[in-house]
């Protein structure tokens, strides 16, 4: 509940926020999508950003979208 | 000018004395079967219809059309080589006596819910915006704006004109994407032909009317085929000796949990780079389509895309990503007016799978004899092509067990929610042509693949061609029928007459801004206008008898009242109200203060306002 209240109040839940990171997730996912089909040697620390980035915003977005709907309810 | 002797000359090669006679018979078959067809919806009579629906109309020409159709089609199924275009021609005839009957004979489109999308449609085309809070679907607006783009765009002023012809344009829709899954799934060539027709021949779901969930469906459809057609599965080359074959199962079954299945990297494709991109990006575009217009079928389509991930026909998780970002980002956000403040409505059946169960299949087996035989059939329908599509799953090779798993997937969202008390009909459409190609494979099961088949391969014989033949003949000629039976047997209160129609739009013509039109049920084909401006009220709430629906409306006096035969096949069939019950109900709203002010053959409108009494419309429209 208290999660809840500070998400709220916060303004970590509104609707602009949730949607830029949903959206910061689908570029992360698009360029990764692109580097494998591409076929073209990468950097390897690029990959390793990539990924760890791509997976942060995720577990945040699912964190948000939960929280939005507890708020919201 | 060199000239060959005749003892040089190459001879010229003739088909056969057996390929000659099997040559267009197909065609010639289907031909004919298709002017039988034409002639039973010549001859029948839609308003004879009696508690079996549509089936009570057909006269013995439809069947043996259906028959020829399907004859046609084995002998096609089963000649060398096979002939694609007879066997589309011979699946498009059959298509059209499986979703076309119904509404070349019903005059008026069926199903209350279709004209309700209309009038969704109308009111968006009329005043340009939406109507929020009026109904969850305007939540889910993609399908219905895009519907009123193509009415502006057609010059006309309503959707009604696609209302009838809908279910049977959008089952040819499906076609296309159908014929792209057979082909890659797996399956045998003829299987794959044999599981379209079997889809076909078994969809008594009737969830193709005009809607969402059919425009969405075949975006599922698309996107499956899709996804299909650009990665294979890299083929295991391990073949061990037979006392290792369950080692081997067990270790294909654990190498589903590995890092390198989920990353798609034991799937592969022959495209180029471009194609692939362009495929992903267009897969994501149509994903984003389906998440704003539908709420369950982005969530069908996860499910699938993780089906095909798990089952190496994925090369690119990302893809499932994406649609877990949109399909869940526009629930969060888009939809959020819907459900903020009742969040149950989305989520309280969560895990029930026992409420879930009576929701979907027990409250629905209730009703008369008639009734209860309709109901029963449908599950006959579907439990027999579940059993086929066991067979099928024993008996055929495979590079891997993507049918399985995506026939399997749709049933998680049983777990999710009732969807109001429908989500049973939902998961079974999903389902059903990957449970289709299963089935085909009972009969023709592939001979193919590195996962071997669990039951021994049998030689099929000198009569075996003829025995596949007769069996193609049993099993599509039986479903089809089943399918005519059950798809069609609610018509005798889904289906609505001219007159009904022109009840309707009666009341609503003299309906004043506020005022509410009642009805015993929602039999109807009503709400496909001015949906924010007049009620609709439907009395009937479910295991009520005739007095307490005469009670509830005395109370709720709506100005206007329709009465309908649509309304008494209903509460006759299902309701089990007695025999000529609306009589009885006119007669108490007579004597409480209605007026009969118009009536037609098949539909009676009361009215509680101040025109004169027993004013009485006739009209030959009945």
């Amino acid at each position: 509940m208290t999660y809840v209240l500070l998400a709220s109040s916060s303004g970590w839940v509104d609707a602009p926020v949730v949607f830029t990171v949903m959206l910061v997730c689908l570029v992360l996912a698009s360029v990764r999508a692109w580097r494998a089909v591409s076929g073209a040697a990468h950097s390897r620390w690029m990959t390793i950003v990539l990924n760890s980035s791509l997976v942060g915003l995720l577990v945040l977005y699912i964190v948000l979208v939960i929280l939005r709907f507890k708020t919201l309810a | 000018m060199l000239e060959l002797s005749p003892l040089t000359a190459q001879p010229k090669t003739f088909p056969s004395s057996r390929q000659r006679s099997g040559v267009g018979l197909g065609t010639s078959l289907g031909l004919a079967g298709l002017v039988l067809w034409m002639v039973t919806v010549l001859q029948a009579n839609f308003l004879r219809m009696g508690p079996y629906g549509l089936v009570s109309v057909l006269g013995w020409t439809y069947f043996v059309g259906l028959f020829l159709v399907v004859v046609g089609f084995a002998a096609e199924l089963l000649r060398t080589p096979l002939k694609s275009n007879r066997l589309i021609f011979l699946i498009i005839v059959l298509v059209v006596f499986l979703y076309g009957t119904g509404p070349a004979i019903e005059p008026v489109a069926t199903l209350s819910d279709s004209w309700l999308i209309a009038g969704f449609v109308q009111y968006v085309v009329q005043h340009g915006h939406l109507l929020n809070s009026f109904d969850a679907r305007f939540s889910w607006p993609g399908g219905l704006t895009l519907s009123a783009v193509l009415v502006a765009f057609a010059g006309q002023a309503n959707a009604y004109g696609f209302l009838r012809w809908f279910p049977l344009v959008i089952e040819l829709a499906y076609l296309a994407p159908l014929l792209v899954i057979a082909r890659v799934s797996g399956v045998s060539k003829r299987a794959g032909w044999l599981g379209v027709a079997l889809y076909y021949a078994t969809n008594w779901i009737f969830q193709d009317y005009f809607s969402p969930q059919a425009l969405n469906f075949l975006f599922f459809l698309v996107v499956i085929a899709a996804v299909l057609a650009c990665w294979q599965p890299i083929r295991a080359n391990i073949q061990p000796p037979l006392r290792h074959v369950w080692r081997e199962r067990i270790a294909q079954i654990r190498s589903i949990a590995t890092l390198s299945r989920f990353e798609g990297h034991d799937a592969t494709s022959e495209w180029s780079s471009g194609a692939i991109l362009s495929v992903l990006a267009l897969v994501v575009l149509i994903c984003l389509a389906s998440s704003m217009s539908h709420q369950l079928t982005p969530f069908a389509i996860l499910l699938a895309l993780g089906a095909c991930l798990i089952t190496r026909r994925l090369g690119r998780p990302e893809l499932v990503v994406a649609v877990v970002l949109l399909s869940t980002g526009w629930l969060s956000l888009g939809a959020s007016n819907f459900w903020a403040g009742h969040l149950n409505l989305i989520f309280g059946s969560a895990g029930q799978l026992g409420s879930t169960v009576a929701s979907n299949v027990t409250s629905r087996v209730t009703g008369s004899s008639s009734h209860l035989i309709i109901v029963e059939l449908r599950i006959l329908v579907t439990a027999a092509l579940l059993f086929l599509g066991g067979v099928g799953f024993l008996r055929r090779f495979t590079d891997s067990r993507l049918l399985e798993v995506l026939a399997a997937a749709p049933f998680l969202l049983v777990l999710a929610q009732t969807y109001g008390g429908e989500a049973f009909l939902r998961v079974v459409f999903y389902a059903l042509p990957f449970i289709a190609l299963l089935a085909a494979s009972a009969i023709l099961p592939s001979h193919h693949g590195s996962i071997r088949g669990l039951v021994p391969r049998r030689r099929i014989g000198r009569f075996g061609r003829t025995a596949l033949r007769v069996a193609v003949v049993i099993v599509v000629l039986g479903f089809s029928i089943a399918t005519t039976v059950a798809r069609g047997g609610n018509d005798a209160y889904d289906s609505f007459s001219r007159g009904e129609l022109a009840a309707v739009t009666y009341a609503y013509a003299h309906a004043h801004r506020g005022e509410t039109i009642g009805s015993v049920d929602y039999f109807l084909p009503i709400e496909y206008q001015r949906i924010n401006t007049v009620g609709i009220l439907s009395v009937d709430d479910g295991g009520s008898t005739v007095h307490h629906d005469e009670s509830l409306l005395l109370k709720a006096r709506p100005s206007f009242i329709i009465l309908s035969t649509s309304q008494e096949a209903w509460g006759e069939l299902v309701a089990g109200y007695p025999r000529g019950w609306e009589a009885a109900v006119e007669q108490v709203l007579v004597t409480h203060g209605y007026n009969i002010t118009a009536y037609w053959t098949t539909a009676t409108v009361l009215t509680r306002s101040a025109l004169p009494a027993k004013v009485r419309k006739t009209s030959s429209v009945t």
